[in-house]
C-alpha cells in the first residue's frame, strides 16, 4: 500500500489551505501535527475524497484516488474531527448501517460488528442510542465504524479531542492496537498522542509540510537548545517576552522555566533534553499557545 | 441500506409527531366526509354519518336501475305527488321536512332533471316541478343540446376543435345511466383533494430531511468516504424517498377510502360520474374518477417530494426543503388567483391535486390537431418530470464536497 501526494493544493477562494504538498506514505502510523488552521483537516478530507484538490493529485498504488472512486474508498476508514452520527440509532444499528454503505455483505457486517463492539469496549452500550453515549463512547463507536471494513488506510482526525485523560490514553492504546499492517494517518494538536504512537511525524504549518521524520529526528532537527532555570516571579514576564517558554512551574523558591534558546538564558540555567512539545513550540510558537508563545 | 434509510426517517421524534398528525388528519377528514351524507327520517328528523348513509342507501336503492324515459316520468309523478301532500303544503318546517324525507330516494334522479333543465351556469332546484312528462324524456338529449347552446353563446373561448371535442364526448356518453346509491363515492371524491393536499405536505415533511440531515448531523464525512457513499448509498436515499412517498400515500389513501366507503357504502362505483357531475366531459364511472384523482394526487405528491429532496440535497437544509411542498402545492394556487394566465395556471403542479375540479370543468389543451383534457396531459408530464429529476438529484448529491 503506497499513498502519494503530488503537488497537492487546495484553495478556498484566496486562502490556500494546502499548498503544493509532496509526500509518500506506506504502512505505519503517521502523525500529522500542526496548530488549528494548519490545513490538517483539509488534507485529510482530500485523502478521504470529501474534497477535490484545486491542483495536484493523490495517488494510491499508482492510481488517482478520484478515478478509483469506490475502489479506493473500499480501502478507507475515516474518523472525522466532528464525528457525526444518527442520534436515534443504537450503536449496533449505526455500525450495521455504516457496514452496509461500506459495501459489506449483511452476514459479514453482523460478524464484524459483533467483533468490534467488544474490541472498542462498547458491549454494554450496544443497544443504547448513539445520542445517549458519553463523549468517549461516541469516539469508540467512531473508531469502530472506521474499522468495520478492516481498512488498509485509516485516517483519524483529532481522535482524542475532548476526551478526559483516562479515555485519551485508552483510545491511544486502542489506535496503536489497530494500527498493525495498515497505513494510519493521525492528526492532532495534542503532541503527546503523536509522540507515543506515530512512527513518523509530519509538522504542518500554513498548508505546507515543515518537517517530517521520527520523533527523535524531528527533535534533533531543532536548531535551538532547551534550558531549565529557576527565576523570581517578578522576572517571568521579561523572560516570556524574550524567549520561547515551553513550560512554567511555580515553586516556593520561584518559577521553574523551560526555555528554548540558542544562548544560555541565565548563568544557572541547566541544559536539558528537548521533547516533541518543545519542538512544537519552536515551530508553531506564535500560534500554538497564547500571545506570549508559552504553552 | 434502504431499510436503514427508512429507519433514519421514522426514528426521528419530529417525524413520529408528523405520523401522529397524519393519523389525526385521517380521522378528522374521515369524520368530516362521513358527515357529508345526511338523511331525514319519516318524522323529518335529520341525521348524518353512518346511520344516515345506511338509511339513504336503502331509500335510493329502491330506485336502482337504468334511468330510462319511463323512470324519469315516474320520478316526476312521484315528485308531484309528494309536492301535493299535506306535509309539503304545510307551513310547518317539520312537516315540510317529512315531505322532503320522501324525496330522498329519488333525489339523485331529480338532481339530474334539475341539472338538465337549468341554465348552463345555474342549478334550478325547482326545475323538476315544472317539467312535463314529454320533456323529461329528453333528459339525455337536453344535456347535449344545452352544451351546444352554451358553446354557441359566445360566452366561452373554446376553439372549434375544442367545441367538437366536447360535443363528441357528450355524444359518446352511454345512456341510459345506471342509477343507485352513490353518496359514499360522492362524499369521498368531494373531500379527497383536501386530504391529498394534507398528505402531500406531511409526506414532503418526511422526505425533506433524507439528504440534508447527513450534513446537519455531520454524518456526511463518514457517509461520503465509504465505498458506496457516492453511488449505491445515494440510490438507497432516493429509493427511501420514493418508498416513503409511495407507501404513505397508498396506505393513507387506502385507509381513507376504506373508512369512508365502509361507513358510507361503496355502492355506485360503476355509475357514471355525471350522476354527480352532470356537465363533466369525462365519460367515466365514480370508481374510474377516483382512480384518476388518486393517480393525479400521487404524481403531485411525488413531484413535491422529489423537488423537496433536490432542495434538501443542494441547500443542505431541512428547513428550506420542508417549505418546498408548501410552495408547490399552496403558493401556486394562490398565484393562479392573482395572475390572469388561466392557460398556464392549469398546468401548475397544484392542479394534480385538484383533478376532481378538472373532471367537473372543461379544462382542455390543444396539441397540434389533437384536443385533450388537461388532466390527461399533466399527469404523465409531471410523472416524466419526476423520473427526469431523479438522476439530477443523484448527481447533485454525488458531487457534494465536505468543507
Amino acid at each position: 500500500m503506497k499513498l502519494e501526494l503530488n503537488n497537492l493544493t487546495k484553495k478556498f477562494g484566496d486562502f490556500t489551505a494546502v499548498d503544493h504538498m509532496n509526500l509518500a506514505m506506506s504502512s505505519g502510523v503517521y502523525g500529522l501535527l500542526g496548530v488549528n488552521g494548519a490545513g490538517k483537516t483539509t488534507l485529510m478530507r482530500m485523502l478521504c475524497t470529501l474534497l477535490k484538490p484545486t491542483s495536484g493529485s493523490i495517488v494510491c498504488n499508482g492510481k488517482d484516488i478520484l478515478k478509483m472512486d469506490g475502489e479506493y474508498r473500499k480501502l478507507l476508514g475515516y474518523l472525522p474531527q466532528d464525528f457525526g452520527f444518527y442520534p436515534e440509532f443504537t450503536v449496533q444499528d449505526y455500525l450495521l448501517y455504516i457496514a452496509a454503505i461500506k459495501g459489506l455483505r449483511p452476514a459479514v457486517a453482523k460478524r464484524r460488528v459483533k467483533e468490534l463492539i467488544p474490541q472498542v469496549g462498547l458491549t454494554k452500550a450496544a443497544g443504547k442510542k448513539m445520542k445517549k453515549l458519553s463523549g468517549g463512547m461516541k469516539r469508540r463507536a467512531g473508531i469502530a465504524q472506521a474499522m468495520l471494513n478492516d481498512p488498509k488506510i485509516l485516517i483519524l482526525d483529532e481522535p482524542t479531542a475532548g476526551l478526559d485523560p483516562n479515555e485519551r490514553i485508552r483510545f491511544r492504546n486502542l489506535i496503536s492496537e489497530l494500527s498493525e499492517e495498515r497505513l494510519v494517518l493521525l492528526s492532532t494538536h495534542i503532541v503527546s498522542d503523536i509522540e507515543y504512537i506515530a512512527n513518523e511525524i509530519w509538522l504542518m504549518k500554513d498548508g505546507k509540510l515543515m518537517h517530517n521524520g521520527t520523533a527523535d529526528e524531528i527533535i534533533n532537527s531543532m536548531p535551538e537548545t532547551v534550558w531549565e532555570c529557576l527565576v523570581e516571579k517578578n522576572m517571568v514576564s521579561d523572560f516570556i517576552k524574550k524567549y520561547k517558554i515551553s513550560n512554567m512551574k511555580t515553586e516556593p523558591q520561584g518559577v521553574n522555566l523551560r526555555i528554548i534558546s540558542q544562548e544560555k538564558p541565565l548563568p544557572n540555567a541547566k541544559r536539558t533534553e528537548a521533547s516533541l512539545e518543545d519542538v512544537f513550540l519552536y515551530y508553531f510558537g506564535e500560534k500554538a499557545g497564547d500571545e506570549n508563545a508559552a504553552i | 441500506m434502504l431499510q436503514f434509510e427508512i429507519k433514519k426517517v421514522f426514528s426521528k421524534f419530529k417525524n413520529k409527531i408528523a405520523m401522529f398528525l397524519l393519523l389525526i388528519i385521517l380521522i378528522a377528514t374521515s369524520i368530516l366526509t362521513m358527515n357529508r351524507v345526511e338523511y331525514l327520517d319519516a318524522d323529518g328528523n335529520a341525521s348524518s354519518g353512518i346511520t344516515a348513509a345506511k338509511n339513504l342507501s336503502a331509500e335510493q336503492n329502491k330506485w336502482a336501475g337504468y334511468l330510462t324515459e319511463d323512470v324519469f316520468v315516474n320520478v316526476i309523478k312521484e315528485k308531484a305527488q309528494i309536492n301535493n301532500s299535506k306535509e309539503a303544503l304545510s307551513d310547518d318546517i317539520q312537516e315540510q321536512n317529512k315531505a322532503y324525507a320522501k324525496t330522498q330516494g329519488i333525489s339523485g334522479i331529480t338532481g339530474l332533471i334539475n341539472n338538465a333543465f337549468s341554465d348552463w351556469r345555474d342549478y334550478n332546484y325547482f326545475a323538476v316541478n315544472n317539467v312535463s312528462e314529454e320533456e323529461v324524456k329528453q333528459v339525455y338529449k337536453k344535456r347535449i343540446s344545452s352544451l351546444k347552446e352554451y358553446l354557441n353563446s359566445g360566452e366561452e373561448t373554446f376553439t372549434d376543435a375544442q367545441k367538437d371535442f366536447l360535443i363528441q364526448r357528450y355524444e359518446d356518453l352511454k345512456t341510459p345511466f345506471y342509477y343507485e346509491y352513490t353518496e359514499g363515492w360522492s362524499a369521498l371524491l368531494q373531500n379527497i383533494s383536501t386530504f391529498i393536499l394534507m398528505l402531500a405536505l406531511v409526506i414532503g415533511f418526511f422526505v425533506s430531511g433524507i439528504f440534508s440531515e447527513e450534513f446537519q448531523t455531520k454524518a456526511d464525512s463518514i457517509f461520503f468516504s465509504t465505498k458506496l457513499g457516492r453511488n449505491k448509498a445515494i440510490v438507497s436515499k432516493v429509493g427511501a424517498g420514493l418508498v416513503i412517498t409511495t407507501v404513505l400515500y397508498v396506505v393513507f389513501m387506502l385507509l381513507y377510502t376504506a373508512i369512508v366507503l365502509l361507513a358510507l357504502g361503496a355502492d355506485g362505483a360503476d355509475c357514471p360520474i355525471q350522476l354527480d357531475l352532470w356537465r363533466s366531459a369525462y365519460n367515466i364511472t365514480f370508481f374510474q374518477a377516483y382512480l384518476l384523482i388518486v393517480a393525479g394526487g400521487y404524481v403531485g405528491t411525488l413531484f413535491a417530494a422529489v423537488i423537496s429532496m433536490i432542495v434538501s440535497a443542494t441547500a443542505r437544509s431541512t428547513a428550506t426543503a420542508v417549505i418546498v411542498p408548501f410552495m408547490i402545492l399552496c403558493a401556486f394556487p394562490f398565484l393562479s388567483r392573482i395572475i390572469t394566465l388561466p392557460g398556464i395556471c392549469s398546468f401548475f403542479p397544484d392542479q394534480l391535486l385538484e383533478v376532481y375540479l378538472s373532471i367537473k370543468d372543461f379544462e382542455l389543451v390543444e396539441l397540434g390537431q389533437r384536443v385533450m383534457s388537461v388532466v390527461t396531459i399533466i399527469i404523465p408530464v409531471y410523472m416524466a418530470a419526476c423520473l427526469l429529476l431523479l438522476p439530477i438529484l443523484y448527481r447533485v448529491y454525488k458531487k457534494s464536497q465536505i468543507k
